[in-house]
C-alpha cells in the first residue's frame, strides 16, 4: 500500500502536526481515554531496514512513515524530534528498530495497529537533577493569598498556599511551569527557570480592572467606562445547544429582559434592554456584530462569541444616532489572538419534554359534563359513560421527547497572521411532530500585522439555517395544534378503526348535528411549513497608525441574506366537513446591506496626568431588499410540495416588492481623563436617512458623560473599605427610526382589486398620506451610576438609575374616512421610563471549594405622557385582548370587565330592576361584572384597566462552584407584578365554548346546590369577553432556568494523553421547576403577534420544554 | 507611506456621496394619481379601485345585513353581538357594522374624487376612439360617487360633501340633504350620458352602463320626493327615467326568481348593478355562507347561519308564490338552534330560523363556503320596475296601467294574481308587501322603510320568535344611523346625528 505523496507533499508542516493531533484524539477517544498497548499482528509481520547516521529522529521517522504504513503520533515538545539518532538494521521488526531508537531516553512506545504512539516515561524525572522552589503569593495590594492552588503543569503534583500565602515544592523536573490559580484571580503560569524563590502577584479576575470592553467604534478599558455597558461572556453560559445566543443570555445581565416570544424551534426570541420605547416602533436594540451593524443574531453561532456588551445609557448608545435608542448588543466574535495553536471541540446531546402538561378533563370527566349541560338544555344526553368511544390524552398524543444536539470545532491561533476557524452545526427537534431547526455554519477571522504601522483584518461568517414550523407559528392568535391540544374532546381519537390518522374529528352532540375539528396529528403531519435563511456578513478592515497615537480605521462591512418560505397543505388534508383545499406557496427575498465607516482616532496622554482621546468618523450605509412571492392551489398531485407551482389549477397570488433605506452619519467622541481619575465623554453623531420625510432628514444627536473613580483619590484608598468606587453620570439622546422605508409618503398601491367580465382586475387605492415631517422617535436618558467593590473585590455592585423620556412617538392617529385612509402615522406622543438596575456579585472561596454568585434585579416603570390630541386609544385585538393606552399609565395596559365572583339565587331575589349583561338580563350562576357607573348594565362603559403586561422587577441569580475537578451552576430568572392574558385559559375554562375539553378546574361549575363554584353555570352562552378579568393572571414566576454538573479531568491524568489540554464533561438540564401561581403554560411567554403594544398573551403557543443535556469540551 | 495620502482618502470618501441626494428615495412599488391617470390601462385601474371599495360591504353578509335586521326582515339572536343590535334598534356610534358602511362609502367616494381630480384631456392618452374611452370611464367614477353619496346619505343624513380630493380637506363639515341631492342628480345626469348601453360592443359587463345611472337617478328622484329636499316633479322625473330604462335599456326579468342570482346570469337582462364576485379571486363571495346554516346533511357546504328571515316576512307569502318554492329550493329550510329567551333567561331548542338559498352558487358552493361566484344585487330590473311602479302611482296620485304593468309583471314572475282596481293607498299598501318578498336581503328594507317613514313596522316581529325583546323604533333618530365614534373622535368639524 503505497502513501498518499501528493497530499502529504501538499501540506505544510503545521498541518501535519494538526492532523496528528486530531488523530491522537480520536484514538484517545475510541479507546476510551485509555492507552492500550497494542498487539497486533500487523507490527508483527512487517519487516524493516533502517540506515542512518547522526540524523535528527524526525528524519528516521519520516523516512520509516515513508517506507511502511505506519505513522508516529507525538508531541514534539514532549519527544525531543530534533535529537541526533544512529541506527543501522535489516529487515527488522518495528518494536526492534523502536527499541534501539529510544534506548535510554525517557521515550516510551506503544503500537496501536499501524499507528505508533511515543510519549514520555512517566518517571522520566528520576533520572534528572531535582530542583525545589518556594515562595509567596500575593494580590495586586501585595496582600497574602492563603489557598492559591499551585501545582506543577502537567501533572497533579502540586500544594496550597498557606496562611501568609507561603508555599514551596521540591523535586521540580526540568522546565517546570508552575501554575497558580485561585478562584476569582486571574491563572498564572510561571516558568521556574532555575529560580529557587518565585513571589507571585495574582491578578483580580471578576471585575478585571484592565479588561477591555467594546463600545461603540472603539474599546475602553473596564474601569474607564463613563456609561452602562453590561458585559457577558457567553463561553461560560453554553451548557446546552443553544440555537439563539439570547436563549442563553436571558436573566444574565440587568435590565436586559429577554422572552421567548415562540417556544418552537427556530421561534422568535425578543430583547428589550431597558424596557418598551415605543408603541408602532421595534423595541429590538441594534445588533452590532464585529462592527458590522444590523446584523442577523440567529445566524451567529454561539460557541463563535467571545464577549457580548450591552449599551444601555444614552453616553454609550448616541454614537448609533437615530438606530440607538432600543440599546445596542455589540458582539465581538473569537480571533486569534494566541501564539500556540489551539484546537477545541464541543459536543452536546439533549432530550427536550414538555415542562408543564395542562391538567384536563379525561373523557369520563368530560362526558358527564356534557350531559348534564344537555340536561339543562332540556336535550338527551348522548354519552353512555360506561362505554365512550375514546379516552385520549391529546397532550400525550402531540407531544414528544425529542432530541437536541449540537457540535462546534474551532481552532485559533498565530502570531503575525492570526486566525479563528470554526464550523458549526444545531440540530433541534421540536416536541411537536415535523417541527424542527437546524443550524449549519461557519466562521474565518483574520488578522495580520503588515507591519508595525499597519493590521489588516477581516471577518466571514456563514450561515444557512432551516426551520419546520408549527401551523400558524407566527399568529398570536394560533389555532394551530398547540391550541388545539388543550381544547380537543378526549372521548375523540385521533386514529379510526383501522388505526390510521383522521384527517378530521366528528363529533356528536345532543343537538343532533356534528361538530369538527381538525386533527393536530393529520395537520401537523401533511403541512409543510419551512423557512430557509442563508446569510453571509463579512468585513474588511485596516488600522493605520498614521502619526504617534493618530490612527485611520477604515472598514467596509457587506451582509448578504436570503430567506425562502415555503409552504404546502397536501391532499390528504381535504376533508368534506372543514373544506380545506390543497394549497402551495413560495415566497423569498433577498437583501443586502454594507456600510463602510472610516474613522480617524487620536489618543494622546500627557504628562501632567492629562490624556485624551478624540474619534472622529463618517459612515455611508445602504440596505436593499428584494421579495417575490407567489401561490397556488388546487393540486392534482402530492408529489410536488411547493416546488411545481405551475401545477395548480388555481394560481391565487403573486407578488413583488422592493424597499431601500440609506444613511449617513458623522460621528465624533471626545474622551478625556485627569488623573485617572475624572473622566469624561462626549459622543455624538449626526445622522441622515432616507426613510423620513422630506422636512426632516436630518438629527443630531448628543451626549455626555462623567466619572469619578473616588477609589483613586487617597481619602478613600486610606479608608480601606472600597477596593473600587466610582460614580458617573450621563445624558444624551439617541433615536429610533421605527418605521419601515417609504412611511412619509402619500402612497397609491396596486392590488388585485375587482372583476371584470368575470375576470380579475388590477386597481389602485390610496394607502397612505404624505407626513413631510415625520421623523425618528428620540430617546432622551439620564442615566446615574454607582459601582464598587469591597474585600479586595470579592464583593461587588453596580447600581444605575436610569430615566429615559421617549419624545416624537409615533402613534396611529385617526384621520377621517372621507380622506380615503382610515389613519396617519405622526410624531405625536411621548412616554417615560425609569428604573434602577443593580447587580451584585460576589466571590466566596477557600482555595478548593470556590462559589460565584451573581445576582441583578431591575425595576421599571413606565408611563404613556402623551398621545397627542386623543384622549385614549382603545385597541381592540380579539384573542389578543383589549388594550387601553392612556397617559399615565404603561403600554400594555389591558382594558376590560372586572370580574367579581357570581351572581347567586340570593343576589337576583326581589330586585325589581333586575342587573343586565349588555343589555341583557343575568341569571345565577352568570359572571358578576363589577358595575362601575352603576346603571345596573354591564356595557363597555363598565371597562377599566385590568392588568399590565409589563412587570415591576426582575432579573436573575446565578450561582457557580468549584470543588477540585467538578463544577456546578444554579442559575435562577423571575420576573414580578406581570399580568398575562391567558387566552387558553378562555377556551378551556369558558362555558360558551361547550364542545371543547375544559381544564379540571372546570368540575367547580355553578349549580344551585353548589354556589361556592368559581366557574360559570354550564348552560349559558353569553358573557364572556376575552377583555374580562377573568382571563387575566399575574404572571410572576422564579425559574429554575438552569443547573449543570461538569469534570474537568485533573491535569495530571491529562498528562498522560499528551496534546489535551482540557477536557470538561458536564450535564446540565434547564426549566426544571417554576414557581408560579400562573396557570398557564409558559409565564415568560410575549406573544403579541407584533402588534403594537400587544405583550403578554397567551394562545395556543409551543409548550415550555426542559432540556437534560450531556455535554463535553475538549481543548488540545 | 506618505502620511498625506491618508487624509486625503478620508475626506475624499466623506464628500464622495454627496449628501441629500443620496438620502433621496426612488420608488419602485407604488405611484400617485398624476403619473397613474396620464395612461389609459392606469386610468382604468383607477377606476376598478373606486368599485373595490364596496369590498368587505357587497361581498359577505354586511350590507343585507346593515339593511335587513333593523327592519321586518330579518333578526338574529343576541349572540350575534353587533348584528343584534341593529336587529333590535340598539345600534350605537360604536357599532362596528355601521362603521363598514360609512368607510366604504367615504372610501368609495375620496377615490372617485382622486380619478376626477385627475381626468387625462382627450388626445393625451394616445389610444383609438380617445374620447369614447374617457367618457366610459368618467361616466363610472361619476355614476360611482353618485352610488356611494346616495347611499351615504340615505344612511346618516347630512355628511360631508366633497369632490375633489388633490387638496385633500382633512376635516370636512356636514353639509345638508339638498345640496347632496343636487350633486348626486348632477352626476348622475353627467353620468347617463357619458356611459354606454350594457349592450354596446365597447360595453364590457361588470361595469355599470347607461342603464345604471339611469336607474339610480329614477331612485333618487323617487326617494327625494319624500325627503326634505322634495320638490313638485320629484316623482314624475322618477317615473320618467324608469320609463327610459324599461323602454330604451334592453332589459328584462329571468323566467324563474332564482336565475336572476345565478352567476351564470350576472350582467345579463335583470342584473343592471351588482358587485362582482368570482371564485378564486381577490373579491369572491360568502354570501350563501352566511344565510344557509350548517350542516346540511348531505356535506353541503358549511354556513354561519347570521341572516334568517323573520317568520312575520316567512308567513306573509301568499301561498304559491314561487318565490318561497324557488328561491328556498321547496322545501323552506327551518333549523334549530339554541336561544335564550331574553324574557325569561331560559334556553330553548326550537325550530326557529328560515334560512334560504338565495344566493346559492351552484357550481362552486358545495366545494368551499366562502368562494362563491355569486354578485351582490345593487341594482335590478325588478326594482326598476316596482319603483316605477311606485313613482307612477305618486306622480298619478293613484295607480294607472303604467302602475299596474311594473308591479305585475314582477308578481306574475311569482306566480301570483295580477293586481287590480287599487286605490293609490292601497296600490302603495301592495307595493310595501311586494317590494318586502321580491327583494328580501338584497341590503333595500331599511332603506324603503325609511323614505317611506315605515320604520316601525320593524316592530311587528317582535310578535314572531318569543326571544325577540321589546323594542322600540326611535323616530327621527333611526332614520339616520349614527356616525361612527372613531369618525367622530378623527374629525371635530364632523356632527353626531341628532339622538346619538
Amino acid at each position: 500500500m503505497k502513501k498518499n505523496e501528493p497530499f502529504r507533499e501538499l501540506l505544510y508542516p503545521t498541518l501535519k502536526k494538526i492532523l496528528r493531533i486530531m488523530r491522537i484524539a480520536v484514538i484517545l477517544l475510541l479507546f476510551g481515554l485509555l492507552q492500550t498497548q497494542a498487539n497486533n499482528a500487523w507490527s508483527q509481520k512487517t519487516k524493516l531496514s533502517v540506515n542512518f547516521s547522526n540524523t535528527e529522529l524526525v528524519n528516521v521517522l519520516d523516512q520509516i512513515e515513508n517506507d511502511t504504513e505506519f505513522l508516529f503520533l507525538y508531541n514534539e515538545k514532549l519527544i525531543d524530534p530534533a535529537r541526533k539518532v544512529s541506527i543501522h538494521v535489516q529487515d527488522q521488526g518495528i518494536e526492534e528498530v523502536l527499541q534501539l531508537l529510544f534506548a535510554d531516553t525517557d521515550v516510551k512506545y506503544s503500537i496501536l495497529d499501524r499507528k505508533i504512539i511515543l510519549s514520555p516515561i512517566e518517571n522520566a524525572g528520576t533520572t534528572r537533577q531535582q530542583k525545589s522552589v518556594s515562595g509567596k503569593v500575593t494580590d495586586t495590594s501585595g496582600a497574602p493569598l492563603p489557598g492559591v492552588s499551585v501545582v506543577i503543569k502537567g501533572t497533579s503534583t502540586g500544594t496550597i498556599t498557606d496562611i501568609d500565602g507561603k508555599y514551596s515544592l521540591a523535586n521540580l523536573p526540568d522546565n517546570t511551569i508552575l501554575v497558580f490559580s485561585f478562584v476569582g484571580m486571574k491563572m498564572q503560569e510561571i516558568k521556574v527557570a532555575g529560580n529557587a524563590s518565585l513571589n507571585v502577584q495574582l491578578k483580580e479576575e471578576i471585575y478585571g480592572i484592565d479588561e477591555v470592553v467594546a463600545v461603540g467604534y472603539g474599546t475602553v478599558r473596564k474601569s474607564d467606562i463613563t456609561g452602562s455597558v453590561s458585559s457577558v461572556n457567553p463561553d461560560d453560559l453554553l451548557k446546552r445547544p443553544a440555537t439563539n445566543i439570547n436563549q442563553v443570555l436571558q436573566g444574565r445581565a440587568a435590565g436586559v429582559q429577554i422572552k421567548q416570544t415562540q417556544n418552537a424551534p427556530g421561534g422568535d426570541i425578543s430583547i428589550r434592554v431597558r424596557g418598551i420605547n415605543s408603541y408602532m416602533g421595534s423595541s429590538t436594540p441594534l445588533y452590532v456584530i464585529d462592527g458590522i451593524v444590523g446584523g442577523n443574531i440567529n445566524t451567529i453561532s454561539p460557541s463563535d462569541i467571545q464577549s457580548i456588551e450591552i449599551l444601555k445609557d444614552a453616553s454609550s448608545t448616541a454614537i448609533y444616532g437615530a438606530n440607538g435608542a432600543n440599546g445596542v448588543v455589540l458582539i465581538t466574535t473569537k480571533s486569534g489572538d494566541d501564539e500556540n495553536l489551539s484546537i477545541s471541540f464541543n459536543g452536546q446531546y439533549g432530550w427536550q419534554k414538555i415542562a408543564k402538561k395542562m391538567d384536563l378533563l379525561n373523557a369520563r370527566e368530560w362526558a358527564e359534563i356534557d350531559n348534564e349541560r344537555s340536561k339543562l338544555l332540556g336535550l338527551t344526553p348522548i354519552w353512555d359513560l360506561n362505554n365512550l368511544p375514546a379516552n385520549t390524552d391529546w397532550q400525550d398524543v402531540v407531544y414528544d421527547v425529542a432530541p437536541v444536539q449540537s457540535y462546534d470545532l474551532s481552532s485559533r491561533g498565530g502570531k503575525k497572521v492570526r486566525y479563528y476557524a470554526s464550523l458549526n452545526y444545531v440540530d433541534q427537534e421540536g416536541i411537536i411532530d415535523n417541527t424542527d431547526y437546524q443550524r449549519y455554519g461557519f466562521r474565518i477571522n483574520l488578522d495580520a500585522d503588515i507591519s508595525d504601522r499597519i493590521k489588516i483584518g477581516s471577518r466571514l461568517g456563514v450561515s444557512r439555517l432551516i426551520n419546520n414550523r408549527m401551523q400558524d407559528e407566527d399568529s398570536y392568535n394560533s389555532k394551530g395544534p398547540a391550541a388545539w391540544v388543550l381544547q380537543l374532546p378526549p372521548v375523540i381519537s385521533p386514529y379510526d378503526e383501522s388505526g390510521n390518522l383522521k384527517p378530521d374529528l366528528e363529533l356528536p352532540t345532543a343537538t343532533g348535528s356534528s361538530t369538527f375539528f381538525m386533527n393536530p396529528l393529520h395537520y401537523q403531519t401533511n403541512l409543510i411549513d419551512r423557512q430557509y435563511r442563508t446569510g453571509i456578513s463579512g468585513s474588511v478592515f485596516a488600522e493605520i497608525e498614521i502619526l504617534e497615537g493618530l490612527y485611520f480605521k477604515p472598514s467596509f462591512n457587506y451582509g448578504l441574506g436570503a430567506a425562502k418560505n415555503g409552504y404546502y397543505k397536501s391532499s390528504k388534508m381535504y376533508h368534506t366537513n372543514l373544506g380545506y383545499q390543497t394549497e402551495a406557496s413560495v415566497s423569498s427575498s433577498d437583501s443586502y446591506n454594507w456600510h463602510s465607516d472610516l474613522l480617524l482616532n487620536y489618543a494622546k496622554s500627557f504628562n501632567n496626568g492629562h490624556s485624551i482621546n478624540l474619534l472622529g468618523g463618517f459612515i455611508v450605509y445602504k440596505n436593499y431588499q428584494e421579495s417575490m412571492s407567489a401561490s397556488a392551489r388546487d393540486f392534482a398531485l402530492d408529489i410536488f410540495d411547493y416546488h411545481q407551482l405551475s401545477a395548480g389549477a388555481v394560481r391565487s397570488s403573486v407578488g413583488s416588492g422592493l424597499s431601500e433605506k440609506k444613511e449617513l452619519a458623522y460621528i465624533a467622541r471626545v474622551n478625556y481623563d485627569y488623573q485617572n481619575k475624572y473622566l469624561f465623554t462626549f459622543n455624538s453623531r449626526y445622522d441622515g436617512s432616507s426613510i423620513f420625510g422630506v422636512n426632516n432628514k436630518w438629527g443630531f444627536f448628543p451626549s455626555a458623560a462623567v466619572a469619578w473613580k473616588l477609589s483613586e483619590e487617597s481619602f478613600i484608598k486610606n479608608m480601606g473599605l472600597f477596593y473600587n468606587l466610582k460614580v458617573r453620570a450621563s445624558y444624551g439622546l439617541s433615536g429610533s427610526e421605527a418605521l419601515g422605508a417609504y412611511s412619509s409618503h402619500a402612497r397609491l398601491s396596486s392590488y388585485n382589486a375587482y372583476n371584470i367580465n368575470s375576470s380579475q382586475v388590477i386597481g389602485y387605492r390610496p394607502t397612505s398620506l404624505a407626513v413631510p415631517d415625520l421623523r425618528w422617535e428620540e430617546v432622551s436618558q439620564l442615566d446615574l451610576g454607582l459601582e464598587a467593590s469591597f474585600l479586595k473585590g470579592r464583593l461587588a455592585l453596580v447600581m444605575d438609575y436610569y430615566q429615559k423620556e421617549t419624545s416624537n412617538l409615533f402613534f396611529e392617529v385617526p384621520v377621517p374616512s372621507t380622506s380615503g385612509v382610515s389613519s396617519v402615522t405622526r410624531n405625536t406622543g411621548n412616554l417615560e421610563n425609569k428604573g434602577l438596575e443593580i447587580n451584585i456579585n460576589a466571590v466566596i472561596s477557600d482555595g478548593k471549594f470556590g462559589w460565584v454568585s451573581d445576582l441583578n434585579i431591575a425595576f421599571q416603570k413606565q408611563n404613556v405622557t402623551n398621545i397627542g390630541t386623543l384622549d385614549e386609544i382603545i385597541k381592540e385585538a380579539g384573542e389578543g385582548g383589549t388594550l387601553q393606552i392612556k397617559v399615565g399609565q404603561p403600554l400594555g395596559s389591558f382594558y376590560g370587565l372586572k370580574e367579581n365572583g357570581l351572581w347567586q339565587i340570593s343576589d337576583l331575589e326581589g330586585l325589581e330592576k333586575m342587573p343586565k349583561l349588555y343589555g341583557n338580563n343575568v341569571r345565577p350562576g352568570d359572571i358578576r361584572y363589577v358595575d362601575q357607573n352603576n346603571d345596573d348594565d354591564i356595557t363597555d362603559l363598565d371597562r377599566v384597566v385590568i392588568g399590565k403586561a409589563l412587570p415591576k422587577f426582575f432579573g436573575g441569580w446565578n450561582n457557580t462552584f468549584s470543588f477540585k475537578q467538578f463544577d456546578a451552576s444554579v442559575f435562577f430568572d423571575y420576573v414580578y407584578g406581570n399580568d398575562i392574558l391567558n387566552a387558553d385559559r378562555y377556551h378551556t375554562l369558558a362555558p360558551v365554548r361547550a364542545t371543547t375539553n375544559k381544564i379540571k378546574e372546570f368540575k367547580n361549575y355553578w349549580t344551585p346546590e353548589n354556589p361556592s363554584a368559581t366557574v360559570p353555570r354550564i348552560d349559558s352562552n353569553m358573557g364572556y369577553y376575552f377583555s374580562d378579568g377573568m382571563w387575566i393572571e399575574d404572571g410572576s414566576y422564579l425559574r429554575l432556568r438552569e443547573v449543570s454538573l461538569g469534570y474537568s479531568l485533573p491535569s495530571g491524568v491529562l498528562s498522560k494523553m499528551k496534546r489535551i489540554e482540557k477536557l470538561h464533561v458536564y450535564i446540565s438540564a434547564t426549566n426544571l421547576f417554576t414557581l408560579t401561581n400562573y396557570t398557564g403554560v409558559n409565564p415568560d411567554i410575549d406573544a403579541g403577534g407584533g402588534a403594537p403594544g400587544i405583550f403578554n398573551v397567551e394562545f395556543g403557543g409551543y409548550p415550555t420544554y426542559k432540556t437534560f443535556t450531556l455535554g463535553f469540551n475538549i481543548i488540545f | 507611506m506618505k502620511k498625506s495620502r491618508y487624509y486625503l482618502i478620508f475626506i475624499l470618501a466623506a464628500f464622495l456621496p454627496g449628501c441629500d441626494s443620496f438620502l433621496e428615495e426612488d420608488i419602485k412599488t407604488f405611484t400617485d394619481p398624476q403619473k397613474l391617470l396620464q395612461n389609459s390601462a392606469g386610468f382604468e385601474q383607477a377606476v376598478n379601485g373606486i368599485y373595490n371599495a364596496g369590498n368587505g360591504l357587497y361581498n359577505g353578509r354586511n350590507y343585507a345585513m346593515i339593511y335587513g335586521m333593523p327592519s321586518d326582515e330579518m333578526w338574529i339572536p343576541a349572540s350575534a353581538g353587533s348584528r343584534w343590535e341593529l336587529s333590535i334598534f340598539g345600534f350605537n356610534p360604536t357599532n362596528g357594522d355601521i362603521s363598514t358602511a360609512w368607510n366604504a362609502y367615504t372610501t368609495g367616494i375620496a377615490r372617485a374624487n382622486m380619478v376626477l381630480d385627475n381626468l387625462p384631456a382627450v388626445g393625451t392618452l394616445g389610444i383609438a376612439n380617445e374620447k369614447q374611452f374617457i367618457d366610459y370611464k368618467t361616466g363610472e367614477a361619476l355614476f360611482l360617487r353618485a352610488w356611494f353619496y346616495f347611499k351615504h346619505m340615505m344612511s346618516f343624513g347630512p355628511v360631508p360633501l366633497l369632490n375633489t380630493f388633490n387638496e385633500v380637506e382633512l376635516f370636512p363639515s356636514n353639509s345638508t340633504i339638498p345640496e347632496l341631492y343636487s350633486q348626486i342628480i348632477s352626476d348622475l345626469t353627467d353620468a347617463e350620458k357619458m356611459l354606454p348601453n350594457w349592450k354596446d360592443s365597447y360595453a364590457q359587463p361588470g361595469r355599470v352602463s347607461r342603464g345604471s345611472a339611469k336607474a339610480l337617478l329614477g331612485f333618487v328622484y323617487l326617494a327625494k320626493g319624500n325627503s326634505e329636499a322634495k320638490e313638485a316633479n320629484d316623482y314624475s322625473n322618477a317615473a320618467a327615467k324608469l320609463k327610459e330604462v324599461i323602454d330604451h335599456e334592453g332589459y328584462d326579468l329571468w323566467e324563474k326568481y332564482y336565475e336572476a342570482f345565478l352567476p351564470a346570469n350576472k350582467n345579463k337582462k335583470e342584473d343592471i348593478f351588482s358587485f362582482q364576485c368570482e371564485a378564486n379571486s381577490a373579491v369572491v363571495s360568502s354570501l350563501y355562507t352566511e344565510f344557509n346554516l350548517n350542516p346540511v346533511p348531505t356535506g353541503a357546504a358549511r354556513g354561519y347561519g347570521q341572516l334568517p328571515m323573520t317568520f312575520l316576512l316567512y308567513h306573509s307569502f301568499e301561498s304559491g308564490d314561487k318565490r318561497v318554492t324557488e328561491s328556498l329550493y321547496g322545501t323552506p329550510l327551518v333549523y334549530t338552534g339554541a336561544y335564550v329567551n331574553r324574557k325569561t333567561g331560559a334556553t330553548h331548542y326550537v325550530n326557529d330560523r328560515v334560512m334560504h338559498e338565495k344566493y346559492l352558487d351552484p357550481v362552486n358552493g358545495p366545494i368551499s363556503h366562502n368562494n362563491q361566484s355569486t354578485n351582490f344585487p345593487l341594482i335590478r330590473y325588478a326594482d326598476v320596475l316596482l319603483s316605477y311602479a311606485e313613482a307612477v302611482n305618486e306622480a298619478n296620485n293613484g295607480p294607472n296601467n303604467d302602475a299596474y304593468s311594473g308591479i305585475n309583471k314582477v308578481r306574475n314572475r311569482a306566480g301570483l294574481a295580477p293586481l287590480s282596481g287599487l286605490s293609490k293607498s292601497q296600490f302603495f299598501e301592495a307595493i310595501v308587501i311586494e317590494r318586502w318578498h321580491e327583494l328580501f336581503a338584497e341590503g333595500i328594507r331599511w332603506y324603503d322603510l325609511k323614505r317611506w317613514g315605515l320604520l316601525k313596522r320593524a316592530e311587528l316581529k317582535e310578535f314572531n320568535p318569543p326571544y325577540i325583546p321589546d323594542f322600540e323604533v326611535q323616530l327621527p333618530k333611526h332614520s339616520v344611523f349614527p356616525i361612527p365614534q372613531p369618525q367622530i373622535d378623527a374629525n371635530p368639524n364632523l356632527k353626531q346625528n341628532s339622538g346619538y
